[in-house]
């Protein structure tokens, strides 16, 4: 036998034994999290939203009526899929529930995060999904790819190099879009005109639109909206698609403009590890703290909504090529090369909404952003900006911890 | 004059001091049980005892500690943080830009301004690594009390390398040590040794550690004080009685 196929024959076997039992398609505790978190929004709009990720991923297929591809990290350009007529999900998974499932397949000192999204590939309809693409960003991950190819249907690779500051590699990362897209359109037995991925881009970049008025309401007025609420709005767009995310949010965004500010809350940016649903074990710590998340660079919410695809020359590959510009280029992930981007993103925030203070969140096991985090904290304190740094994973044993670190550093701000 | 009291509910003990102006007038120090209430409703009453006042006589109670929301009498609840950081520069003559507080659940450093305020802080990740529950953990392998096993790794003159820091893992290397007939002398050494590179390395991380106060019940202990010293090339003012001042910051924070 070949490499692979021990892969696909053996381990395969194993993995449908992790499998059994698990096939219901609710994780157990997420309605009630959502019912937590709706209960605690003043919005009406947001309703969609929190009904959205009740029924989440089961019933994509359904309402769609579209082959369906998961996806994971913020690398894979979402536009190339739409226009195939494919619809994409990204499947960054952070329940502590799948979590655990996960180690039965993964070391338990492995990064959370990659543990829920194999655990989560155990539970439910993800199997069924038609394609699974997995970039090369994260080692995790990239294990990941291998881990899972008996249970998926079918995985595609995108090999991104990782140097942002290296323009050379706008090159590599063409092309490697350029191959994935090729690879779409013989898979999906379609040939999308050029006509299409303008669309595409066109119904993505009106999300981004939409995405940048609420992200600006909330960082100039803090308390309009919940950090709750912003994430659950934010993480939702993973699995909507752009025009139906777009659409209620513009809702979200007439309800929120007509409101007033909390006076006397202090503006806080959250940076570092994403932010999922269901672990919104940080922000139930900030909130109960009275701390006020007014904006975020984290890759599940402004990663990830915040750049448009900025398109010089309408070819195909003058498109392809503004997407990897708008992808790789401005990612401020630990994993690519380029501190000084998260840095500056960073400081740029702070300055331009004048925030008050900066906590930087790290998902206990991703190294690169532990390391990350020093370097960013000594440019802070020479500019005097606080500076809270909070390790965790989504167990809940340290929540007293915690909160007495995020308690004293509102104490500090005064 | 006006009467304060600060209680400062802790992993390990429960501690209040209660001043009038800004003197002491009466402290306790209880150890902190299951019902973590009762603890500071007795050491409540035991400072008033030391004071020769009545309870009631107190105009304001600031609660403190990792318990701080369990004594429900407080007129205010302040963070461990605040008060280790107002209570060690008021302590030491208000000139203190860094507290170190090595306390039974965590270890804090504290960089303070002008005024006493936190500037900014760092605490140990959520493991007991480089806290006081290690050293009494260790001291038990030892047959001793923390502070006879302080007494013993001062006796060392070479003390032995140790990896961990982890308080399982630590135990078992120590174990293996004692078994390799390594003097336990050193061995102790070792142990206070890779706690105070821990808190060391915490410490450089603010630059300014000019005037650096040394608290908490960690404080106690002066192998521990050494081996920081050393760690930092600069000299700890260790305050009198180090375990109350936790307590006395929150009382000055009711004032």
């Amino acid at each position: 036998m070949k490499n692979k196929e021990y892969i696909r024959e053996d381990y395969g076997k194993t993995l449908k034994f992790f499998s059994k039992g698990k096939d219901s398609p609710e994780i157990p505790g997420n309605s009630e999290a959502i019912e937590k978190y709706r209960k605690l929004s003043g919005l009406k709009e947001t309703d969609f939203f929190y009904d959205a990720f009740l029924k989440a991923k089961s019933t994509i297929p359904e309402k769609e009526k579209k082959p369906v591809a998961g996806y994971f990290c913020n690398t894979v350009p979402e536009e190339l899929l739409l226009a195939c007529g494919v619809h994409p999900v990204r499947l960054c998974s952070a329940d502590s529930h799948c979590a655990e499932c996960g180690e039965e397949a993964i070391p338990g000192d492995i990064c959370p995060m990659v543990k829920a999204a194999c655990g989560d590939f155990f539970h439910d309809f993800n199997r069924m999904m038609d394609l699974l693409i997995i970039p090369a960003t994260c080692d995790g991950r990239v294990k990941l790819a291998e881990i899972l190819s008996p249970v998926a249907k079918d995985i595609y690779f995108i090999d991104i190099p990782r140097n942002t500051d290296y323009l050379e590699n706008v090159n590599i990362w063409e092309k490697e879009y350029t191959k994935f897209f090729d690879y779409l359109k013989s898979k999906f037995k379609v040939k999308p005109a050029r006509r299409e991925i303008l669309d595409a881009c066109i119904q993505t970049n009106e999300r981004t639109r939409m995405y940048r008025k609420i992200y600006e309401a909330r960082a100039k007025k803090p308390g309009i909206m919940n950090a709750f609420d912003y994430f659950i709005m934010a993480n939702s767009s993973f699995f909507l698609s752009p025009a139906e995310w777009t659409e209620k949010a513009s809702l979200l965004y007439g309800e929120i403009s007509g409101r007033e500010q909390e006076p006397g809350r202090k503006k806080i940016l959250l940076a570092g590890s994403p932010v999922v649903f269901p672990n919104f074990k940080i922000l139930d710590i900030l909130g109960d703290a009275g701390c006020c998340v007014s904006a975020d660079v984290v890759c599940s919410a402004y990663g990830r909504l915040y750049d448009p695809v900025e398109i010089d020359e309408e070819t195909e590959s003058g498109i392809i090529r503004a997407l990897s510009l708008k992808y790789v280029a401005p990612s401020i992930c630990p994993c690519f090369v380029g501190i000084d981007k998260l840095i500056n993103t960073v400081l740029d925030s702070v300055e331009r909404y004048g925030l008050d203070g900066v906590i930087y969140y790290n998902i206990r096991l991703c190294q690169v952003f532990e390391m990350a985090s020093g370097v960013l904290r000594s440019v802070l304190k020479d500019r005097d900006i606080p500076f809270l740094f909070l390790k965790t994973d989504f167990s809940k044993e340290d929540t007293g911890q915690l909160k007495t670190r995020v308690e004293a550093f509102m104490e500090m701000l005064g | 004059m006006e009467i304060y009291a600060g209680i400062d509910i802790g992993s390990v003990t429960t501690k209040c001091v209660i001043l009038q102006g800004k003197s002491i007038i009466g402290k306790a120090l209880v150890k902190t049980g299951i019902d973590t209430e009762k603890c500071a409703n007795d050491v409540l009453d035991m400072a008033a005892g030391d004071a020769g006042i009545k309870v009631e006589e107190i105009q304001r109670m600031v609660s403190t500690g990792y318990g701080r929301r369990i004594f429900r009498r407080a007129d205010r609840i302040i963070t461990e943080i605040s008060a280790a950081a107002a209570g060690g520069y008021i302590l030491c003559g208000e000139k203190a830009t860094l507290i170190i507080d090595v306390g039974g659940q965590d270890t804090k450093v504290i960089e303070v301004n002008g005024k006493g305020e936190v500037l900014d802080f760092l605490m140990n990740d959520k493991c007991a690594a480089g806290t006081g529950r290690f050293l009494e953990i260790m001291s038990h392998v030892f047959e001793t009390d923390i502070q006879g096993f302080s007494q013993l790794a001062i006796g060392s003159e070479s003390p032995v390398a140790i990896n961990s820091t982890c308080s399982v893992f630590a135990e078992s290397e120590v174990v293996s040590l004692i078994a390799s007939s390594a003097r336990k002398e050193d061995i102790a050494a070792g142990l206070f040794r890779s706690i105070a590179s821990r808190v060391a390395g915490m410490v450089r991380q603010f630059r300014r550690y000019e005037l650096t106060v040394f608290c908490g019940g960690g404080a106690k202990s002066q192998a521990l004080k050494g081996f920081i010293e050393k760690a930092i090339e600069r000299p700890l003012i260790v305050l009198q009685e180090p375990q109350f001042v936790v307590a006395y910051g929150a009382a000055c924070l009711a004032r």
